[in-house]
């Protein structure tokens, strides 16, 4: 099968019956968007959540914000529709207890609470996700058929299907 | 941030290799036998890539990390691939530690401890500035999402990230672990001025 892996600070986008993967996300989130008429998904490895912090510079495809929206454009010009679209997503652990830090939420809840925000935004709907806790994960997005596998050394291989299809 | 050049990369090299020659020693002493250790690479990285550097993002290993706090900030991964760790446990534990034990994991933050404080106190006597490490903090996972927390943090600002890589290997060459010593941006100003007021 035709296995795409999406890197860290990247987005892929693939159609059926391709598989999308990313590996190894910890304080990250993994954000896939599925247009199920078209078959066709968008799988993206955010690492931070805001492009717009004081210091933020760089590559955009690592903010949740410019990411999301970079993928979306490039979905559009595959014939995607927002408005058929729907998300799952993974990731956004707090793999180190740090000390001097518990007050703050972690990076990865911010991540996650950022993506959360990019989506509302455009009024994709959230139907799978399985982030937070302390492990690192695996995700792969099956796009002929929509599902989002998990993988952890902890929890073994979740399956997130869409039950909608 | 101030563009480093071929004799300051030089000069953080020779100062590093120092720095891991006293953790090494500190571990030696630690499990009783030789430790010896590769000269450390410096070297600025694309930080996308650093989970390939490290043997491929799934690959599962124990990491250790701590801030580096005092005059400059940054951080310190230590990264022991699993076998590594496991043979490190059983070397100080006098036992076999499978699944991971409390016990284990506080042996390995010790072990994290004893290196980190080894390396830093040598760089900031050398360089005449306070390097204190924080308490350390250990996760047993895929190597992609034990990094995350040091690719986020320097993430922020750029997409490169200047790594002091170091092995550490006993003479069995059944222990093997990483070292990475992430200056935060404002550090490498902080380390190069210290440099610059050692040389006169």
């Amino acid at each position: 099968m035709d296995k795409v892996v999406v890197r860290i600070a990247d987005y892929r986008i693939a159609e059926a019956p391709a598989t999308l993967v990313t590996y190894g996300l910890g304080s990250c989130v993994a954000v896939a968007l599925y247009d199920s008429e078209k078959r066709t998904g968008g799988l993206c490895h955010i690492m931070l959540p805001s492009s717009l912090g004081d210091r933020a510079s760089g590559n955009p495809k690592k903010f949740a914000d410019t990411c999301i929206s970079g993928m979306l454009k490039d979905m559009e010009g595959h014939g995607c529709k927002v408005d058929r679209m729907v998300a799952k997503i993974a990731g956004g652990a707090r793999m180190f207890d740090l000390p001097n830090k518990e007050k703050s939420s972690s990076i990865g809840e911010r991540n996650r609470d950022a993506v959360l925000i990019e989506l509302a935004k455009r009024r994709i709907p959230l139907i799978a996700e399985d982030t937070g806790e302390n492990y690192g994960r695996t995700m792969e997005f099956h796009l002929g058929n929509g599902d989002m596998l998990v993988i952890s050394l902890r929890g073994g291989t979740k399956v997130y299907r869409d039950e909608a299809l | 941030m101030k563009r480093l050049n071929e004799n300051d990369l030089d000069f953080l090299r020779e100062l590093s290799n120092i720095g891991v020659g006293h953790a090494a020693t500190a571990l030696s002493q630690l499990i009783g036998r030789q430790v010896g250790m590769r000269a450390p690479k410096v070297s600025i990285v694309d930080l996308s890539s650093v989970p390939e550097l490290m043997g491929g993002s799934e690959k599962v290993v124990s990491g250790v990390y701590l801030q580096v706090l005092g005059d400059a900030r940054g951080a310190i991964l230590l990264v022991f691939p699993d076998d590594s760790s496991r043979a490190l446990i059983n070397l100080l534990l006098k036992r076999v530690d499978e699944p991971l034990s409390e016990m284990g994991a506080s042996t390995l933050k010790e072990v994290g401890n004893i290196l980190a404080s080894a390396y830093l106190s040598v760089l900031g006597n050398m360089l005449g500035i306070t390097l204190i490490p924080s308490i350390p903090s250990l996760a047993h996972d895929m190597v992609g999402a034990v990094v995350d927390i040091v690719l986020s943090d320097l993430g922020e600002i750029g997409d490169t990230a200047f790594v002091f890589e170091t092995e550490f290997y006993d003479i069995t060459n059944d222990i093997k672990g990483h070292f990475f010593l992430l200056p935060g941006p404002d550090s490498i100003d902080v380390i190069m001025r210290a440099i610059g007021s050692k040389n006169g």
